[in-house]
């Protein structure tokens, strides 16, 4: 009976240990805590941050709109390039910016797992780079403006849609006529559309899906397929020559051939040894 | 009857007798009936010996028989072991106590860093093959693709044809001719050579430097040429012949000597290293590190251990992080040592099953064993007909493999000539899209498979997105593809198999995915990928039979570990179902040329097979103080490559079954070197001045390529004397009992990673010898039901 109050005292004692420890631990938290909270409910003071968030969701909105809005036919670089620029300076003010509080992104980034902000930003920039849209502008001082090639490419491209809507006779329904007329500025624009694909690793998607519709189109509306004959007499007789050869070859082997023999070795066994032997020793 | 001794007398120099009539007279130990009075019938293995007698003697005819080339019951006789063991010689022992433990932890050393070496070389070879096959080939379709847009409106299609057919023949001319006329051992896939080589075969020139360019140079030649074939197999050939070089600090080639690696200059650490070679070769061919290692274990290497595996795998490893972090730099990705980009056959995406999909993999297994054995039944038929009437003549080889090459080009141009399966450009899925007769803004979908190396259309067909081609063209390209690929294993050229059959399995794989897809519509677990991929895998397990390694191999190359069950029960059945019809293809081409390989297990029901029975015998065998004329005749008259030594009293005219006690084991190339330096008792002065230092030295200076002895000279009195063999013989070689079972024999054999195994009696007299091609002539035919054959051994030719 005599342990008891003695294990009770070492027990309080590890028990206050333990206690002011984990107090030590949960004051610095929470002061963290209330200073984000502060940041966050009572924006009295300064609210850079904040207003720098709202400005953020509302420029990805308006890009995540135009990106929808001219996703066919694909005009995403084009037409979004300003509200790209918008949501990227909006990003990169976040990551630079700091209040009294302090830095912004430590207020608004890596707080939770969802963390919106980054998986809203990498969604567009993921968007602005499958579409290569960087290669449809020139990057002059960090502002990207319509790139020669792409405003000459688009000279050529209503150019040609405007010589196939002369031709235009109904509701989704040409002239064949327009095969013969419209066939320089189509040529024009494919000639361009192959030199620009050859100078460059890879093509801005504007551009790609324009010239697709306008091939697709050219292709499936106009009509404008070329006959080809699908009997080439040179062709035939070179390939059905070339496939016979082999079968000459073959029997040709086969009839003129001698087949090499090869000699077997002559195994020396103990059993081999027995019957000669025996014979010839006897 | 000449017996031996008088012989000697009679011919003191170049004896070089005809080997029939020494077969026939040269009774070196003459059996005699009284012998078996003298035995006494009172001992066991007497009584053993009685019964061995009275069982029936097989009838041979003594005149030589022939048979026709191209049969599976003959091994060739010129296939050698390689000496894996270490011969336990005075010599070797003195070097130890002279060089003590540091000279131990230097070779440790240098064995760590030529594994790395190794590592980092074979990348080198893997990014060279790489990037010129990429460079050639986009040469040659974008010239191709150049002429096919021009030649379409002015109907001259046969331009882009001829054109193709001369790059094909020009390609495929230059791998044949360098192969053919060469180096002939580069042919193939090189798996099968090295297969045999780590099995412990000597093939001759196999992991020689000529033997790496011509292969290197020839597979580049054979797959920018557009024949059906792949890169790989040949890559694991160059690791292997990469590793051999190395590691021994000589180029006999060159006359190159660089004084270094001395000590790696025998086949026991050769081999070791040629595995890990292997390993590299793998792990730079698909990016498999533990798929290489895998590899080498199972296909190749017998005699294995756990320090090794581990050198094994850090010469993969080096390989494919190599390989990667230059190959990065070269796709513009510098710095990095991995992006997904470089998995061979493309990122998987994360892929799901359902547990009801085993069963449709296992079916698909199935089929892929069957389509498997019956590609090699085809190819076995057409190897023989090879054998028999086109191989004779080397420059048949050539025009052969010409014509493949030209009709492989055909065959591809009439399928996308004839068959017009348009789709839309959209992104441009493929570098090289060609229209041919589709509308513009279309191309045509065979175009795409046929214009690239058949390693982009196996990716392609394993990634490309649902509905990118029409059953109809790729059902014809999977029956031409695969006849195509038959056709082509087997000619005179370097190429591999892994990929042709991968490429026909991922086109019937994708097949099957789209009848499912056409079956159960709107159901997400159909995806064409998944199946393409579980098809590649069920061919190529049908084809090769190779199990672990291949399953590792292919989760490594899609970076897909959760795929890992479906892949692995899809290999086991394509592997049962196809060891139900045949062998595996390499297994077939190594038996039609007769390689004595070892198989993993000794025949089944094979204890009533006695060593007595297995022997060679008689035996020649050498006094331990020998003299020269005789050691001269010995080795010119037979063509043995291990002599026992028996006691210097042993009279030679013995009427005995036994011939004398066993004091060693001393190898044709020991004697030759011996004779070269002529090590003679006689010399006294000569022989006092090297210590046994220098005469281990003179052994690994010679190694590998050692003097025949028809090169050797000697005057008629060096003729006369004695070389005393004790210092230099393996003095305790590992023997047999005569009344030992195969099974036991083939293990011990087997495990030791033996070359020669003298069978004694019980009073340790020599009573035969059991080399590699003794045990391999008892051969399990599992395809004609369990009955044991024995093989035929030809002779070297």
């Amino acid at each position: 009976m005599t342990f008891v109050p003695l294990v009770t005292m070492t027990q309080l004692n590890l028990i206050l240990l333990l206690f002011s420890l984990l107090c030590n631990f949960s004051t610095g938290e929470l002061e963290d805590y209330n200073r984000i909270s502060q940041s966050l409910f009572h924006n009295g003071k300064n609210d850079t941050c904040t207003e720098l968030l709202e400005t953020f969701a509302n420029t990805s909105a308006s890009f995540t709109f135009c990106a929808i809005k001219y996703a066919r036919p694909i005009r995403i670089c084009e037409q979004c390039v300003q509200f790209f620029e918008d949501v990227s300076d909006a990003h990169e003010k976040i990551l630079k910016m700091e209040d009294e509080s302090g830095k912004c992104k430590e207020q608004l980034m890596n707080l939770d797992r969802l963390s919106v902000i980054e998986s809203g930003f990498e969604y567009i920039t993921g968007l602005w780079d499958s579409a290569s849209c960087k290669y449809c502008f020139d990057d002059t001082n960090h502002t990207l403006s319509l790139s020669n090639q792409t405003s000459f490419f688009m000279d050529l491209l209503n150019t040609t849609k405007g010589c196939f809507e002369k031709y235009q006779i109904g509701d989704d329904v040409y002239n064949k006529s327009a095969c013969t007329a419209c066939e320089t500025p189509y040529c024009d624009l494919n000639k361009f559309y192959d030199s620009i694909k050859s100078s460059h690793d890879s093509v801005c998607m504007d551009i790609v899906d324009s010239m697709n519709i306008t091939r697709m189109f050219w292709n499936m509306k106009l009509h404008c397929k070329m006959d080809h004959p699908n009997l080439d007499v040179i062709y035939l007789s070179c390939s059905c020559t070339i496939a016979a050869l082999p079968i000459f070859f073959y029997l040709g082997a086969k009839f003129f051939t001698n087949v090499i023999r090869i000699r077997l070795q002559f195994q020396t066994r103990l059993a081999e040894m027995l019957k000669p032997s025996t014979s010839a020793e006897t | 009857m000449v017996s031996l001794q008088s012989r000697i007398d009679s011919q003191s120099e170049g004896l070089v007798d005809n080997e029939e009539e020494t077969i026939t007279t040269d009774p070196a130990c003459l059996f005699k009936n009284d012998s078996l009075d003298s035995c006494g019938s009172s001992s066991s293995s007497c009584r053993r010996r009685a019964a061995s007698i009275e069982w029936p003697p097989r009838k041979q005819p003594r005149t030589i028989e022939t048979v026709e080339v191209g049969c599976l019951n003959v091994i060739s006789g010129k296939y050698e072991s390689l000496d894996y063991d270490i011969p336990d010689s005075d010599l070797l022992l003195d070097e130890e106590r002279n060089s003590g433990p540091k000279y131990e932890t230097k070779k440790n050393i240098s064995r760590w860093v030529v594994f790395s070496l190794i590592g980092i070389l074979t990348a080198g070879i893997g990014i060279i093959l790489d990037v010129t096959i990429d460079q050639l080939s986009e040469i040659k379709y974008g010239t191709l693709k150049h002429y096919v847009d021009r030649c379409v409106e002015d109907n001259c299609l046969y331009i882009p044809y001829l054109m193709w057919v001369a790059f094909n023949v020009g390609f495929v001319l230059i791998s044949s001719i360098l192969v053919t006329y060469v180096e002939p051992v580069a042919s193939g896939s090189g798996i099968p050579q090295v297969k045999c080589y780590l099995n412990g075969v000597k093939i001759p020139r196999v992991v020689r430097i000529k033997t790496l360019l011509v292969k290197v140079v020839g597979v580049i030649g054979s797959v920018v040429g557009g024949l059906a074939v792949g890169k790989e197999g040949p890559m694991i050939h160059s690791g292997a012949v990469v590793a051999a070089g190395i590691s021994q600090g000589k180029s006999t080639s060159f006359g190159k000597d660089f004084n270094i690696l001395n000590f790696f200059r025998e086949d026991h650490e050769k081999r070791d290293f040629v595995s890990g070679g292997a390993a590299a070769g793998v792990a730079a061919a698909f990016g498999a590190p533990v798929g290489g290692v895998l590899f080498s274990l199972e296909e190749g290497t017998s005699f294995w251990n756990q320090s090794l595996t581990w050198r094994v795998f850090l010469s993969a490893m080096i390989t494919t992080f190599t390989l990667h972090g230059i190959l990065s730099m070269y796709y513009g990705y510098q710095g990095k040592l991995w992006y997904s980009g470089l998995l061979s056959f493309g990122k998987f995406p994360e892929v799901q099953y359902y547990w009801y999909e085993l069963i449709i993999y296992m079916i698909m297994g199935l089929v892929g064993g069957l389509s498997g054995s019956l590609f090699n039944h085809v190819n076995y038929q057409l190897t023989i007909f090879r054998m028999r009437y086109i191989n004779n003549k080397l420059w048949m080889k050539v025009i052969e493999a010409a014509l493949v090459a030209a009709v492989t080009a055909t065959v591809g141009f009439a399928m996308i000539f004839y068959i017009n399966d348009c789709r839309p450009l959209g992104q441009d899925p493929t570098k090289f899209p060609i229209q041919v007769f589709c509308g513009d803004g279309q191309y045509n979908a065979l175009g795409a498979l046929w214009f690239q190396t058949p390693e982009t259309s196996v990716r392609a067909l394993f990634q490309d997105p649902p509905g990118s081609h029409k059953v109809i063209s790729l059902s014809l390209f999977f029956i031409l593809y695969y006849l195509l690929s038959i056709w082509t294993y087997g000619l005179s050229l370097s190429a591999g198999l892994f990929i042709p059959s991968l490429l026909t399995g991922a086109a019937w794989g994708r097949l099957t995915g789209m009848g499912l897809m056409w079956l159960f519509p709107d159901q997400a677990w159909v995806d064409v990928r998944k199946y393409a991929l579980v098809g590649a895998a069920a061919q190529l397990g049908g084809v090769v039979r190779m199990t672990i390694s291949l399953t590792v191999i292919l989760i490594e190359a899609t970076g897909n570990i959760s795929f890992g069950l479906p892949l692995m029960l899809t290999l086991i059945c394509a592997k049962w179902m196809g060891d139900f019809f045949n062998e595996g293809i390499y297994d077939i081409h190594i038996m039609l040329s007769g390689v004595p390989l070892l198989p993993w297990e000794p025949p089944p029901l094979s204890h009533d097979v006695y060593a007595s029975e297995i022997m060679s015998h008689p035996v020649v065998v050498l006094r331990s103080v020998e003299r020269v004329a005789r050691i001269v005749q010995i080795l010119s008259a037979e063509t043995h490559n291990g002599f026992p030594v028996v006691d210097p009293g042993y009279e030679y005219q013995g009427d005995k079954v036994a011939c004398g006690k066993l004091r060693g084991l001393i190898l044709r190339h020991q004697l030759i070197v011996l004779l070269q330096n002529k090590i003679f008792n006689e010399v006294t002065d000569l022989w006092d001045s090297r210590n046994h230092e220098v005469a281990l030295k003179l052994f690994r200076d010679e190694y590998p390529r050692y003097k025949h002895i028809q090169d050797i000279s000697l005057s008629s009195k060096e003729m006369k004397c004695t070389i005393d063999l004790r210092p230099f013989m393996n003095s305790s070689p590992y023997t047999v009992i005569h009344s030992m079972t195969l099974p036991r024999v083939f293990r011990m054999f087997r495990a030791m990673g033996l070359r020669h195994l003298p069978v004694i009696d019980d009073s340790n007299q020599v009573v035969g010898m059991v080399t590699r091609k003794d045990l391999v002539r008892y051969r399990v035919n599992h395809h004609k039901g369990n009955i044991r054959e024995e093989l035929k051994i030809s002779e070297k030719f």
